[in-house]
């Protein structure tokens, strides 16, 4: 049962989280014009969507499905922190 | 306990499952309005079969602007959408705060320039702002849309995972075998069309993206809204309101003007900000009907002098590549063969998603429960209920007087109710008796729906046939293929409904 929520969980607002904190560092870090990195970014942040929510039912364990997944957006999200807007 | 054992595809098949049937109900509507919406312009002019006469764009902007000028002096700007060759009227939206919604979405004459030669309907808009609003209030339809769009996509690639002969089910239907024959049905429609099922999932929710999504630009700009919100809408020329009062420019002149900027191709839309102001604008906007991309080129003119302010021409590479990935989900440049596969890719994506709800009925037969029971019924219910509303929203068009007052409203309530009807119809009767009604149901009046509308607007098929009028002829003939579709499924259910054909044989062998 705890599996089941937590693959729930991270299919759907883990893998939005994901989206966004991939969307920011690729908005932030991308050397082109500001406009032109939030709409790649942007667009990019569907394929993360899909793919993290896959992640979350694809892992052998709910356990490492949500290590990717959490730590990702830990990693991706803290590096956009830093990185000045 | 964590674990989950099997092989990756066993393992995503769940995600397939229990996200397609948490989406499918919804789906099914959009995916239903969506392929409607297609044909968007026709099934506004077929709503409106009063209008007969056209007229040049500058005539037609002339006219409504003069009546815009008398109807909403005082709105804060007026947004047009021109007539072209699948549009013969004039579409205006403006802010009202007597209207339902808050504005205003009305046809115009474009010999006139005015709503009341015509019967009052909001034509193919209805089911266009269906398609994505679900008739909720804004934001939470188009969150709730995109939200269905996401788990479709998720469906549709977890679906491709989890299936494992890919193009040989392309060639494989196994007929009347029960949930055999429902997992070749599902496979070949969503096989047959899967490009255009993922396209039309991925571009659906970029269409919504700057409500739904709004990080990239947050995190790129910071607390400089201002600068992304000029970056985002380049073409936008921000004016205040003066106070002061003076006459609009010369519009049919602007449009000229216009045109000439955008090397002859015509405009499609025309937003007046701040008309009657000193700090009026004029925004028109370069048809796509000829090019992929959406909202590629518009010229800003001042409204009062009719000086050029800004000329926006589309070539950044991320932006271009949005807007030709929204302008294919909105299909407005396809030509006709294109577009009539576009509505044939619609109609395979429902057939999809209505022949994956019943599988997920078929596959659990075996151990029967009230959730079961609760989601064949609906199923019933949704599938057949949302052609019964199109049907009803259509006879609606026909038959409500056409100046009866909140007409506007009247029409899409029938949609609704014919729907809720079928819902309910579906939970009440057992499932094997709701089919074949129901679908009858539907048969009947899509196949009377040309001849009411012969009879009311005396526009009959034949006609329409020697007039070589392509709307009304395939409007009808639509209605019929429709009919016959249904009542196909009708005669097939009935069949399957009936008592097996042993135990026929034994009754008949006895009598």
């Amino acid at each position: 049962m705890l599996a089941h929520t937590a693959r729930i969980l991270l299919a759907s607002l883990g893998a939005y989280a994901l989206a966004v904190a991939a969307a920011s560092l690729l908005a932030r870090t991308l050397p082109i014009a500001r406009i032109e990195a939030t709409f790649t970014a942007t667009m990019l942040a569907i394929p993360v969507m899909v793919g993290a929510a896959i992640l979350a039912y694809g892992c052998r364990h709910a356990r490492d499905a949500a290590l990717w997944i959490i730590g990702g957006v830990l990693v991706l999200g803290g590096v956009a922190w830093m990185v000045p807007a | 306990m964590s674990t989950r054992q099997g092989s990756f595809r066993q393992r995503i098949a769940p995600l397939h499952t229990w996200s397609g049937l948490i989406v499918g109900w919804l789906m099914l509507a959009i995916a239903v309005t969506g392929t409607m919406t297609v044909f968007r312009p026709e099934t506004s002019a077929w709503m409106r079969p009063e209008v007969a006469q056209t007229s040049p764009p500058e005539q037609a902007l002339r006219a409504a602007v003069a009546y815009l000028r008398e109807r909403a002096p005082d709105a804060p700007g007026w947004y047009l959408q021109m007539p072209d060759d699948r549009t013969p009227t004039l579409q205006a939206v403006f802010a009202d705060e007597s209207a339902p919604q808050g504005y205003r979405d009305i046809a115009l004459d474009p010999v006139t320039g005015r709503p009341d030669s015509m019967r009052e309907t909001l034509g193919g808009e209805f089911l266009y702002r269906f398609h994505f609003e679900l008739q909720l209030p804004y934001p939470w339809g188009r969150i709730l849309a995109s939200a269905a769009g996401m788990l479709m996509l998720i469906t549709l690639v977890s679906g491709i995972i989890i299936h494992r002969r890919i193009f040989a089910d392309f060639f494989t239907f196994r007929s009347a075998k029960g949930q055999r024959s429902w997992l070749d049905a599902h496979n070949v429609l969503g096989v047959l069309a899967l490009p255009f099922h993922i396209m039309i999932a991925a571009t659906g929710i970029l269409t919504l993206v700057t409500l739904t999504f709004p990080w990239a630009g947050y995190a790129a700009y910071g607390k400089d809204e201002a600068a992304l919100v000029a970056d985002l809408y380049p073409g936008i020329v921000e004016r205040e309101r003066a106070g002061t009062p003076a006459p609009l420019a010369d519009m049919p002149a602007l449009l000229k003007r216009a045109q000439d900027l955008f090397d002859g191709a015509p405009v499609s839309r025309v937003s007046i900000e701040n008309p009657g102001d000193a700090a009026a604008t004029v925004t028109m906007a370069r048809s796509d009907a000829a090019s992929l991309g959406y909202g590629a080129e518009d010229a800003t003119f001042d409204g009062v002098t009719g000086k050029l302010l800004k000329h926006y021409r589309q070539v950044e590479p991320a932006r271009t590549t949005f807007s030709v990935l929204y302008g294919l989900h909105i299909g407005r440049f396809a030509p006709d063969v294109t577009r009539w596969l576009y509505f044939l890719c619609g109609l395979a994506l429902s057939g999809l998603i209505a022949t994956g709800l019943i599988l997920w009925v078929e596959a659990r037969r075996k151990r029967p429960h009230f959730g079961l029971a609760f989601v064949e019924r609906v199923n019933v219910g949704m599938v057949t209920g949302l052609p019964l509303g199109l049907v009803a929203l259509f006879w609606a068009n026909r038959l409500l007087p056409p100046h009866m007052p909140d007409r506007v409203v009247a029409e899409p309530r029938f949609f609704f109710w014919a729907w809720g009807a079928a819902l309910l119809i579906a939970l009440i009767r057992p499932p094997r008796r709701a089919w074949p009604e129901l679908s009858a149901l539907v048969a009947l009046g899509a196949a009377a729906l040309p001849f009411l509308s012969w009879a009311v607007t005396g526009r009959g098929l034949w006609d329409a046939l020697l007039a070589g009028d392509w709307l009304f002829l395939g409007a009808d003939l639509l209605a019929f293929a429709f009919a016959a579709m249904f009542a196909r499924i009708t005669i097939a259910l009935r069949r399957k409904g009936a008592p097996p054909r042993e135990v026929r044989a034994k009754r008949e062998a006895m009598a």
